[in-house]
């Protein structure tokens, strides 16, 4: 049987997630390299290099532990909502695909390498961005309608 | 399908968190089972219908759309 992480991860993750998408940006858009020039490194590669992977691993394993970690009673509910979940996630990505490759197909200028790799990363994370909120929304949504 | 599990918790003056630890589940489900956005399983059902001293057929009714 599968087996789902203990429900203190999901906090760990709320907390790992966020930052590592924080710092994969903040790579991006050439704040380390700031960073970097402000305490007199000469080169700032390595620095860069370390954020990107450091963010992408955070982020990675942030999401799975906010994915794979139980809720606090894991009831038949639970189960149901988590199963509908990933197949809304999985069709999501799917006419994710569809429609970002025949977009790139109709495109003058279509991305290269790094352009495709980001496509094909974004559509990994679609999957499990679209589980994780849909599951939680679903579970919490008749919370505050319904709380006596 | 609609229910009266809401109603029949009432009149026994459970919480909706009280009768959750009686089933074992979480006061979301009982939430979404009383607000008819979840239909329990035959299981919890009977659980239920023990708790609150009814019948299965007393608490939870079939409507027309249920036999499409």
């Amino acid at each position: 049987m599968f087996k789902l992480l203990p429900h203190r991860f999901k906090k760990i993750g709320l907390i790992i997630a966020p930052t590592g998408f924080f710092l994969w940006i903040a790579m991006q858009i050439g704040w380390i390299s700031e960073l970097s020039n402000l305490i007199g490194l000469s080169n700032s590669t390595p620095l860069n290099v370390s954020f990107a992977i450091l963010g992408f691993f955070s982020f990675l394993f942030g999401t799975y532990a906010l994915a794979f970690s139980k809720e606090k009673i894991e009831d038949e509910l639970i189960k149901t909502v988590r199963l509908e979940s990933f197949q809304f996630a999985a069709f999501l990505q799917i006419v994710f695909i569809i429609v970002g490759l025949i977009w790139i197909g109709f495109m003058e200028n279509p991305p290269k390498d790094a352009g495709l790799m980001l496509f094909f990363i974004i559509t990994i994370f679609i999957f499990w961005i679209t589980y994780i909120t849909r599951f939680n929304y679903i579970i919490h949504r008749g919370i505050l309608k319904y709380e006596e | 399908m609609k229910n009266n599990v809401k109603l029949t918790r009432g009149t026994k003056n459970l919480t909706q968190e009280e009768l959750a630890q009686l089933l074992s589940v979480s006061r979301q489900t009982i939430i979404s089972i009383e607000s008819g956005r979840y239909v329990p399983s035959t299981v919890l059902s009977l659980k239920i219908a023990k708790y609150l001293g009814k019948n299965v057929e007393e608490l939870f009714e079939l409507e027309e759309n249920d036999f499409n």
